[in-house]
């Protein structure tokens, strides 16, 4: 029993950080990023390629990888994103589509992660098959350094967002945007910065994937929709609710595939019957703002 | 308007007409000769090469079996042509890509069906995949060579033009089951594929055995192909407590997340068996190391390792492609000279002939005799040979049956 909660927790970290960064950009952009996974996925190839070309520990790329997946993020949002934006926020919904779709195909060109399935894997791999044990529990070793890279980097986030002016400038333009232009705040660089830190976090949250899952070009398919389900579990916007939720998620698939025969095999199942509970019971999500 | 605009729209433009350009013409491989100089209508007599179709994963989660089965067709093809080919004629093979997916490998069929220069067809490697190459093949009366793929259903379904070389699924776990039958287990907990694959391994293998030995526990636990993570059904499988972990995997990335998730949750049975697929294949050494040392697996014997023509095989493509050929290769390559031999004694070269020259095959190959029968509710099935083999630093080594056993069988030491 315990097992299988810790075992939640720690893949309930990782799904955390994920949504984080999709909750942080539908909150203040109400942009829907249908290419969130994607960056996952990106993180992971940056984790790889770092790996096998320099001998890079899977967390001190997390340094390269953070700043590379911010800039990319940025980029589309002002070059793209934010063109779509001025329409209608539909369309923002088709725009990231088709970049999802895009950027699944190039990392599939053999120059980045070919068609294969990939795995970080080597004699110099601390971390590959590395399981702490405490008691009879056993811990994934990588996932639970990342369920504390969670940790601080939400409390990081929620310090930038309170304490910094840059924060104050997202919160300012998330709120108001005409009233943030009209005080001087230079809304499409925030907004793009936001972006930016969104697909930050899902390249951090690649890094430490990356230690234990396989690496391919469409896995980011896999995510956005855990991403989407926690955010909306958590509320929309919420960084606590992220966080929470993405450790609900964990928990409930941990426990659903363990104790129910066959569960495993129906594993997605779980997050989806908490989505459609909580969105029938209350549906602005656990921390979300009601209208 | 500005210069901007002006840009965007001639990037989008090309960027749209690229890509229903490549759309119109994707999944072909680029050593697929479309006969776009001669006209559909040319007889295969006529050309100077005699082509042969196959449906392979070049791309996806499952492209490195379709590398493999390319590769050695290849090899085979390349001896068999040097020698003066196939009735005088180049012997050529067209691949076009599956994706590993039923309803592309579908397409891809029909696309060589529809290729009238085409005569025969093999590869399909997935059990899916195969089956939907059988289905589409029979409905066009083309003869279908099964080179790997072990969908029991494909030869089980009464057709005429489909044959099987290697054993199916159900198949795969004969030698096990003859080595259970003096070395019989205590308790067995089968990790096993929710897919066709792993439907035929039990169906029409294990559940004969374990249907007659009632006496024997016997838990199945389902997972989905492609799942990631793997350790709470083998939290399940611990708490059974079972003696032997048999474990079926389509691929080596399935094979690979098990056995990790095995040691994550410390399962810690006798020995643990694979069924073939992804756990016979070096793809799962490469990927899981250490942790691979001492699974065992049950499948397609890797050919006559006695056969002197199967050791100049082994080192000539070892040479060539840098790894060592697997029980794959081995088909692939007997598949070849097979479809030569097939070709060379078929009266003429159109698919009717064809298909009369297979049914007669009666031949040896390094993967065993090959001879076409209908016994136990098969028809056109070769009497596949299957064999226990067991991974030791990277190597698979053939544990059982004795005759061809390379060495003992060493008991899982526990994780360290």
């Amino acid at each position: 029993m315990l097992q299988t909660l810790i075992d939640g927790l720690s893949i309930g970290g990782v799904y955390a950080i994920i949504a984080l960064g999709l909750t942080l950009i539908f909150g203040v952009l109400r942009v829907i990023n249908m290419a969130h996974g994607d960056f996952v996925m990106i993180g992971m190839f940056i984790t790889y390629f770092l790996f096998n070309s320099l001998g890079l520990d899977p967390f001190i790329s997390i340094f390269i990888s953070a700043p590379v997946c911010f800039m990319i993020g940025y980029c589309l949002y002002r070059v793209f994103v934010e063109k779509a934006r001025k329409v209608s926020e539909e369309n923002t919904l088709l725009l990231t589509a088709g970049a999802s779709v895009l950027i699944a195909n190039i990392m599939a060109l053999p120059f980045f992660l070919g068609p294969n399935f990939l795995r970080l894997t080597g004699e110099n791999l601390y971390w590959e098959n590395k399981i702490w044990h405490i008691g009879s529990i056993s811990l994934n070793a990588p996932l639970v350094i990342g369920f504390f890279i969670t940790a601080l980097l939400i409390f990081l986030l929620h310090l930038f967002l309170i304490k910094t002016d840059t924060g104050l400038a997202i919160r300012a333009s998330a709120q108001e945007p005409e009233a943030a232009k009209i005080v001087g705040i230079n809304v499409a660089v925030i907004a793009g910065l936001t972006f930016g830190l969104g697909a930050a976090f899902a390249g951090v949250s690649g890094n430490i994937l990356a230690t234990t899952y396989p690496i391919y070009a469409n896995i980011g398919t896999m995510f956005i929709v855990k991403a989407f389900i926690i955010v909306v579990l958590g509320g929309m916007g919420s960084v606590p609710g992220a966080a929470i939720g993405g450790l609900i998620l964990g928990i409930a698939e941990s426990f659903g595939a363990t104790y129910i025969p066959g569960g495993t095999g129906f594993k997605d199942i779980f997050g989806l019957l908490i989505f459609l509970f909580v969105l029938l019971v209350r549906p602005q999500g656990l921390f979300g703002r009601g209208k | 308007m500005s210069f901007k605009r002006k840009f965007l729209k001639v990037i989008s433009g090309l960027t749209m007409a690229s890509m229903v350009l490549a759309a119109c013409s994707g999944g072909n491989e680029e050593n697929s000769s479309s006969s776009n100089s001669a006209s559909p209508n040319t007889p295969a007599a006529e050309s100077d090469t005699i082509k042969v179709g196959a449906v392979l994963p070049m791309t996806g989660s499952s492209s490195v079996f379709g590398q493999k089965f390319k590769d050695a067709y290849s090899l085979a093809l390349d001896e068999i042509n040097e020698a003066g080919g196939v009735k005088g004629k180049k012997l050529e093979v067209v691949i076009e890509d599956s994706q590993e997916k039923p309803n592309i490998g579908k397409t891809a069929t029909e696309k060589l069906v529809s290729n009238e220069e085409i005569l025969m067809l093999t590869g399909g490697r997935s059990s899916g995949v195969t089956l939907v190459e059988a289905q589409v093949a029979e409905e066009n009366k083309m003869p279908y060579l099964i080179d790997h793929g072990s969908s029991d259903l494909a030869t089980m379904s009464g057709y005429e033009y489909v044959y099987r070389l290697n054993p199916t699924a159900g198949m795969y776990t004969n030698a096990l089951r003859d080595y259970w039958e003096e070395n019989p287990p205590e308790s067995v907990a089968h990790v096993n594929v929710d897919n066709a694959y792993g439907e035929a391994v039990y169906d029409y293998g294990l559940k004969k055995y374990f249907e007659a030995n009632p006496d024997i526990q016997y838990d199945m636990f389902k997972y989905k192909a492609g799942e990631l993570d793997l350790k709470p059904i083998m939290e399940q499988v611990k708490a059974k407590d079972p003696q032997i972990v048999i474990m079926t995997a389509g691929d080596d990335n399935d094979a690979t997340q098990l056995i990790k998730a095995a040691k994550e949750a410390n399962l810690e049975p006798e020995l643990f068996i694979g069924t073939g697929g992804g756990h016979s294949i070096i793809g799962f050494a490469n990927q899981a190391d250490e942790l691979t040392d001492t699974v065992l697996t049950a499948g397609p014997w890797h050919g006559n390792k006695k056969d002197p023509k199967w050791k100049e095989f082994f080192d000539k493509f070892t040479e060539k492609f840098g790894h060592e050929p697997g029980e794959h290769e081995v088909e692939a390559y007997s598949a070849i000279y097979v479809i030569a031999d097939v070709l060379n004694r078929a009266e003429n070269l159109d698919r009717e002939s064809v298909n009369k020259a297979l049914d007669e095959t009666d031949m040896d190959t390094i993967f065993g005799h090959i001879k076409f029968e209908d016994f136990d509710g098969y028809n056109n099935q070769n009497r596949g040979m299957s064999d226990v083999s067991q991974w030791m630093d990277g190597k698979l080594k053939t544990v059982y049956p004795t005759e061809y056993a390379e060495s003992e069988i060493i008991p899982f030491p526990g994780w360290k």
